[in-house]
């Protein structure tokens, strides 16, 4: 039993993730991505950056920032920090608190893009996204 | 007084004298009173008359003292012991402050010899100040200036000296017509004005103005009066339209983005007002234009209204809601019109569809009409709308509707609606339908609504059930219901529900102290319109529950919370991953508003929430604000707003926001908006947070007047001072001139025009000349409508007060700190000077002229006599005066001998 201990200890750090670092079967999406955006209804768009600055296991966050430009051509800054989680090798799921509501998006992952849709909470606010990586 | 009086009181004199020539008089007898108040005073009799066997007393009332009892008669009597003469005095109700004389007591022996005691009283300091003033002014607008007339009151009998402070709303221009410092007499009064400038972006409704008094040497009010300042702002009761041109520029570590914007609004008629703004769009976004924004410069394309106090048509960018049924959110350019009248309302567009980046096609025609009868509001709408090219099929609309709302019937009103409805592939018939009921202590609204093509079709959602209750059980608690769903589809997804409910109450448990505890959950699920993403969907569920305190400006809450959280995903595999954690978390706020310094809030936050949802384990906030902070010197024509927001969320480093921004009203209209921040959230292209300063300068001035233009006038610097003006005297620029509801600025040259329609004397607004002149105070007698009107430059002086020997060379050892110094004009107006050391005091933005310089002594520990002196006040420049004060000469009483002498100087 003396002897199985090290090879147990050794066992479980080779099958745990590391503390801080991204689990071994999730995408890596930390980094500087280009973000931009379309809303319907009433009709915007968004132009801005995703800091994913942590990832630890499927966790992420960071923060991101963008620019609303609506249908008067009224350009609105809006940012705020970013929480979510990367399922496995292809889906990303975050939500983006911004003046004190929330936006969910499902993306997509294919090489350095991610492709996904957002919905607001509350309003019903909803539109597509698309982010590609700048910066690992 | 006649001279044959004049002749009796001499030779009453001249036998007092002769009269006393014998007595002697002894030490003085003090004691203390309030005004109105009964004194005992105990007289002994003088120890010189010990030996006589009989001694009588005389009291000589001084300065019609009351004296209660016997003035004479007997103070003892043969064999009797000697007992002290007890005398009651009443103190004068109108005696000042300090010692007075109030009677003499003669004691005379049977031998022939007299005794004469003093009797002093010193009397008590009562300190009763007030102010008083105007407590209410309506029908104001945006824009104005206005004097308001205070009058501080004391009613004590000691001189007080108090500083006045103003203070108004945020950014409003407040300023005395005198000296902040007052000095008010005993049983006096002192006027004054306080000159009040509206912001043109005040808001509507109520703002309060407070004034008070505070003494020198404390801080809180003695006393404080209330204005209540009404804006109403509506069309018909301003004279003239307003131009606001704005410059901004916004300097970050991404670059410098510049702004420029004009608005003009104002009416042009009685009743028809015009607003139009051109700001055109600012090219660069990011933290720029978060910097731009944060001091008001926001971009808008043109647009441009007309409108009364029942209808508007407005040109250029512009939006409508149609109908429930027949168009909401309908937003573009063209041209919309609005009719509410109490009989009917009538609402209708025509344009195309915009959005702002990319070219929309398409068209935006529609209106309705609805009918106010007293068997109900009837009517209906048309529209046709069409938005081609924007991202995915955009949206699309033809329907008509007509629209029925009942009278109340007792507690209850219903409504209901029917539309024929026809978009992209859909094409069916739309219904709401509304109950409500409204009583003092219970509400209930149930609504349902189906529009066929939901927001696609120009609708809220496809379907929409809405329910809110609330109902006081009693006069102490209340509790309240709702439930929502909805069902949608769009051009980002076939299907949207969301589906929320609460359950609440409210129980206030003392005046102070609320308990509350709520149940609420939300769920939400979105089904896909394409293969790329997959359905997805939320469950939020939490009880929570709080404990509010409040007592006069101070709130404190705190809320606890406890539930779970349920993300749903339909992975790229096609499985569905579920995930529900546990979350709590605890929030404390505090709210402190100060009578002086603007609000403050603080909150500060923390949250669990359990692995697997994508939510960090821990994240904590910690907020702060500090708003309308004013600054400046007693007047709040600055306000300073600070906010500090610092969040840690798991083990990301900590974001701190942090974020400043002043507002400054300028004189001539014009006002200064700077604004300081540094946010995380926004990076440069290097990814680094960076801070963003801006600044943004605006001026009102008024363009278009409805009535004709009278006569030019001018505003001179009245540089000789004789209140004419003589050819070499220069105009002023900017200064605003105001006559009656009629506002002017002058030009460069010092010209305006006003309204023949005005009428009134011309007034200059202090607050619009720029330091270093000020109105000549003949304007303020004038009784005609004078054209020219003059500003008299000024000048400071600067007194040095100089302790100097007297006549026996005797030098006063004690602080000026307490002497006031005083300017008097001609007309007898006094300026008091700011002291700015021992021995110093200076008067800054006096008129220039001859004053005469004065002192008031009351307060030093020792008399002292200053000579009066002449001080000639010089356009823009500095008087230097030396003042000599001398001691008074002290006088020393030798102290009487035994039976013979008297008093010796």
């Amino acid at each position: 039993m003396r002897a199985a201990a090290p090879l147990l200890v050794l066992g479980l750090l080779v099958g745990c993730s590391l503390p801080g670092e991204p689990a071994a079967d999730s995408a890596i999406v930390r980094g500087e991505w280009a973000f931009t955006g379309t809303q319907t209804a009433p009709q915007a768009t968004l132009t801005g950056s995703l800091t994913i600055q942590t990832q630890t296991g499927d966790l992420i966050t960071g923060s991101a920032g963008w620019d609303e430009r609506d249908g008067f051509g009224v350009v609105r800054s809006a940012g705020g920090p970013v929480s979510g989680r990367v399922i496995g090798e292809q889906d990303v799921d975050f939500d983006i608190e911004s003046d004190g509501v929330t936006r969910r998006h499902v993306g997509r992952i294919r090489a350095d893009t991610m492709d996904g849709s957002w919905v607001q909470f509350g309003d019903g606010r909803t539109g597509s996204f698309r982010a590609v990586r700048a910066r690992r | 007084m006649s001279a044959r009086r004049a002749v009796a009181v001499l030779l009453g004199a001249v036998a007092m004298i002769a009269a006393r020539a014998g007595e002697v008089r002894l030490p003085t007898v003090v004691s203390e009173g309030v005004p109105r108040g009964l004194v005992t005073m105990i007289v002994p009799i003088p120890p010189d008359l010990a030996d006589a066997p009989e001694v009588t007393f005389d009291v000589r009332t001084i300065g019609g003292v009351e004296i209660l009892g016997r003035l004479r008669g007997p103070a003892r009597v043969a064999g009797s012991p000697s007992r002290p003469l007890v005398l009651t005095l009443r103190v004068p109700a109108g005696a000042d402050a300090g010692m007075i004389d109030v009677a003499e007591v003669t004691f005379r022996g049977n031998d022939g010899r007299e005794f004469v005691v003093p009797l002093r009283l010193r009397v008590t300091v009562v300190r009763s100040l007030t102010v008083m003033g105007t407590t209410e002014m309506r029908a104001l607008r945006a824009g104005d200036r206005l004097d308001l007339p205070y009058r501080i009151v004391n009613a004590g009998n000691a001189t007080d000296t108090v500083r006045i402070v103003v203070r108004g709303p945020l950014a409003w221009g407040t300023r005395l017509d005198r000296d902040a410092t007052a000095i008010v007499g005993p049983r006096a009064q002192l006027e004054f004005n306080v000159s009040v400038g509206i912001p043109q972006v005040a808001n509507i409704g109520d703002h309060t103005l407070a004034v008070s008094i505070i003494a020198l040497t404390g801080s809180e009010p003695i006393a404080t009066v209330f204005t209540t300042l009404g804006i109403t702002g509506r069309a018909g009761q301003v004279a003239g339209v307003v131009m606001r041109p704005s410059i901004a520029v916004a300097s970050t570590s991404t670059g410098t983005a510049t702004y420029s914007g004009v608005e003009l609004s104002g009416p042009v008629r009685t009743g028809v007002s015009v607003r139009a703004q051109l700001t055109p769009a600012i090219a660069r976004g990011g933290m720029t234009s978060q910097g731009l924004a944060a001091v008001g410069a926001l971009s808008a394309p043109f647009s441009a209204s007309i409108y009364g106090e029942h209808w508007d048509v407005s040109a250029g960018n512009t939006s409508l809601q149609i109908g429930d049924l027949s168009g909401v959110n309908v937003i573009g350019r063209g041209v919309t019109a609005n009719v509410e009248r109490p009989a009917y309302e009538a609402r209708a567009i025509v344009g195309t569809p915009s959005s702002g980046s990319r070219a929309l096609s398409g068209e935006l025609l529609g209106g309705g009409y609805w009918r106010n009868t007293a068997s109900g509001r009837v009517g209906g709408s048309v529209s046709y709308l069409r938005e081609r090219g924007g991202f995915g099929a955009g949206r699309e609309l033809r329907a008509v509707a007509a629209d029925y709302r009942s009278p109340v019937l007792k507690t209850f009103q219903l409504g209901a609606s029917l539309a024929h409805r026809s978009a992209i592939g859909v094409q069916g018939l739309g219904y709401a339908a509304t109950i409500s009921h409204e009583r003092p202590d219970e509400r209930a609204v149930l609504r349902v609504a189906h529009a066929p093509g939901g927001t696609a079709a120009f609708a809220r959602a496809e379907d929409e059930f809405q329910f809110e209750a609330s109902r006081a059980l009693s006069s102490r608690w209340w509790v309240d219901a709702s439930a929502q769903r909805s069902t949608d589809r769009g051009t980002v997804f076939a299907g949207m529900q969301a589906r929320s409910w609460s359950l609440g109450q409210r129980f206030a448990w003392r005046p102070d102290v609320a308990l509350t505890l709520r149940g609420q959950s939300s769920d939400f699920t979105v089904t896909s319109s394409g293969a790329d993403i997959g359905d997805f969907g939320a469950r939020d569920r939490s009880l929570i529950g709080g404990v509010e305190w409040r007592r006069g400006p101070l709130g404190l809450s705190a809320e606890g919370s406890y539930g779970d959280m349920t993300r749903r995903t339909e992975l790229f595999s096609g499985t569905v991953d579920e995930a529900v954690a546990a979350q709590r978390g605890l929030r404390v706020t505090a709210a402190r508003a100060f009578e002086r310094w603007g609000s403050l809030d603080v909150n500060s936050s923390i949250e669990q929430t359990g692995a697997g949802v994508g939510v960090p384990g821990t994240i904590q906030s910690t907020g702060a604000r500090w708003s309308e902070v004013p600054l400046g010197f007693g007047t709040r024509r600055a306000s300073l707003t600070t906010e500090v927001a610092l969040q840690r969320m798991g083990q990301q480093p900590a974001t701190l926001v942090t974020r400043a921004l002043a507002r400054v009203a300028l004189p001539a209209g014009l006002d200064l908006t700077v604004a300081a921040e540094r946010n995380p959230f926004f990076r440069d292209p290097r990814g680094r947070p960076g801070w963003i300063g801006a600044v943004r300068l605006s001026a009102a001035t008024r363009v278009f007047s409805p009535g004709q233009l009278g006569p030019e006038g001018l505003v001179f610097e009245d540089l000789d001072n004789d209140g004419r003006h003589d050819p070499l005297e220069p105009g002023v620029a900017g200064v605003v001139v105001r006559r009656g509801d009629a506002k002017a600025v002058t030009d460069r040259h010092g010209h305006y025009r006003l309204p023949v329609s005005a009428r009134g004397r011309a007034r200059i607004d202090q607050g619009s000349l720029r330091p270093g002149l000020v109105a000549h105070p003949v304007l303020a007698n004038d009784q005609t409508e004078r054209l020219d009107l003059p500003v008299l430059p000024t000048g400071s002086v600067l007194v040095e007060m100089e302790l100097v020997a007297d006549e026996s060379g005797r030098l006063p050892e004690m602080s000026l700190e307490p002497a006031t110094v005083i300017l008097r004009d001609e007309t007898g107006f006094e300026w008091v000077g700011r002291r700015i050391g021992p021995d110093l005091a200076t008067f800054d933005g006096v008129p220039v002229g001859r004053y005469a310089l004065t002192f008031n002594f009351a307060r030093l520990r020792e008399p002292l006599r200053a000579e009066e002196q002449d001080v000639i006040v010089r356009p823009h420049a500095t008087t230097q005066v030396k003042a000599p004060l001398r001691a008074r000469a002290i006088r020393v009483f030798t102290p009487p001998a035994r039976r013979t002498g008297g008093p010796a100087e």
